[in-house]
């Protein structure tokens, strides 16, 4: 789901960087006003974790595997803010230390899978969380929560994609970037997530909550 | 001996599984292949960042603004024969810094060819779709080969040393811890399917193979946990505080800096 460079014209990466910079801004004001000193190196290892679990390969059913973000995992454990900016700096560094995304789109990838991917998924884990909340519901939350959230943020990626025909041409109208239209990037990208990164992400997401449950339950926001 | 010294492998009480063979094992497969491969390309960019070649010289914070740069630059060409020299850029600067090419072009390999996938369909439609796919194409291989040249000729504790120099205070603080504890990390994970593969077992078919790389991703999650008790101790032992500073050498600017610069404008310009 990494956008690599290339792809998006400066009108969407230059949009997509001008509201991920404020929110990170935003975020990393807000971790100092109610964060403790002592949590910095959580967040700091929740930044290498993701990085890590990206390396996941996950299997499903017939063979099939594909990656986990880890996305809606880390904003379980460590809050959606934190997990936003843990993505964040996981991607910079994939980024620019292995050309693993781009550099022009890591705007837009942060907004995708690090606060789209996050938010969404985490919203969806609190709203299926209300009044009871014990660990079977909390474990199926979680999977729910992490496919959603894979899912908007590919939804997002497709969109992104595929609106460059459109606002980024030659004056013949030729393409100048990605030239797919929204009628070929939404179906082929959501086709694979909505049959199998989607349920990548869910299984990853609660083996690993119920793992938690059992060994450190504190961890778990409920 | 301490039970507890124990690795956690050793541990385990599940029976040794025969080794599920065909697609069955392919994640467990691919999961170890990205770890390895992650070690090899970190130690492949430290060894050509010795080097004494061109870019190694050259002040890390402007070589990496200066390709970024180029980058968006690159991003605002609107024909071919107008990206082209940004590709040759690369090419020189490769030459220059003493970049292995074989190696170059085999770490360009991955991008270029999913992006020629993804650009092939375009090429059967019309003559402006595979001037499209063209420059798609074109575009995202070069702006790779300028990208790995930061990864390339950049030691990689300075490469985030420069990078968080451009971060406020609690990013630059983040960013500098995680990139030392994603090698503790991988190689934890390293540890963990070697340890299974050396037991004869993958993970079991199925539903146990899931289970268990869901287990390990939450072990690694523990094992953040207690490492974040160990490093806020150590950090508080040494006085840190959420901003702390990284010791940057002093911004220089010399011949060739000033060569880096014009030859980028140049490229820009062409």
């Amino acid at each position: 789901m990494h956008i690599p460079d290339g792809y998006l014209g400066p009108e969407t990466y230059g949009g997509l960087w001008a509201v991920a910079a404020p929110l990170w801004y935003w975020a990393s004001r807000n971790l100092k006003k109610t964060l403790a000193v002592s949590e910095v190196p959580l967040l700091a290892l929740g930044a290498a974790l993701s990085f890590i679990l990206m390396m996941f390969n996950f299997p499903i059913i017939g063979g099939t595997s594909g990656h986990a973000t880890g996305a809606v995992l880390l904003s379980i454990v460590l809050g959606p803010w934190a997990a936003f900016l843990a993505l964040s700096i996981a991607l910079t560094v994939q980024a620019l230390a292995f050309g693993d995304g781009g550099i022009t789109s890591l705007g837009a990838n942060c907004m995708n899978m690090g606060f789209a991917g996050v938010f969404s998924g985490y919203l969806l884990y609190r709203l299926l969380l209300k009044g009871n909340a014990s660990n079977r519901r909390i474990v199926i939350a979680a999977g729910a929560a992490g496919y959603f959230g894979i899912n908007v943020a590919a939804l997002l990626t497709a969109v992104e994609l595929g609106i460059q025909p459109l606002i980024s041409a030659a004056p013949d109208g030729r393409p100048l970037y990605n030239p797919f239209p929204l009628s070929v990037t939404v179906p082929a990208i959501m086709l694979g997530h909505l049959t199998v990164f989607g349920f990548v992400e869910a299984a990853f997401t609660s083996i690993a909550v119920a793992y938690l449950l059992k060994a450190h339950p504190g961890l778990i926001k409920r | 001996m301490d039970i507890k010294a124990l690795p956690a492998w050793l541990k385990e009480k599940e029976p040794a599984r025969e080794l599920p063979r065909g697609k069955a094992g392919r994640a467990f497969e691919r999961t170890l292949k990205g770890v390895l491969g992650f070690f090899e390309d970190t130690l492949f960019n430290e060894t050509v960042s010795e080097k004494a070649g061109f870019l190694q010289h050259v002040e890390p914070r402007l070589k990496m603004i200066t390709v970024l740069a180029l980058i968006v630059a690159l991003s605002f060409k609107k024909t071919i024969p107008g990206m082209l020299p940004f590709g040759l850029f690369a090419m020189v600067m490769a030459m220059e810094s003493r970049v292995p090419l074989l190696a170059y072009f085999k770490r360009l390999l991955p991008g270029a060819a999913f992006t020629a996938v993804i650009a092939l369909p375009a090429l059967f439609i019309t003559k402006a779709g595979a001037l499209a796919a063209a420059m798609l194409f074109i575009r995202v291989v070069e702006s790779l080969m300028l990208v790995f040249l930061i990864g390339f000729t950049t030691r990689p504790a300075v490469l985030v040393k420069s990078a968080g120099a451009f971060l406020p205070g609690v990013l630059r603080t983040l960013l500098s811890i995680s990139y030392r504890y994603i090698f503790y990390l991988a190689r934890r994970l390293e540890e963990f399917l070697f340890a299974q593969r050396a037991r004869g077992t993958r993970a079991g078919v199925g539903f146990s193979e899931r289970k268990w790389a869901g287990g390990r991703a939450a072990s690694l999650l523990l094992v953040s946990m207690r490492l974040k008790d160990e490093l806020q101790m150590a950090m508080e032992a040494r006085g840190m505080s959420y901003s702390q500073r990284e010791f940057m050498e002093k911004f220089r600017f010399g011949i060739r800096e000033a060569a880096l610069l014009a030859a980028a404008a140049v490229t820009i310009l062409l």
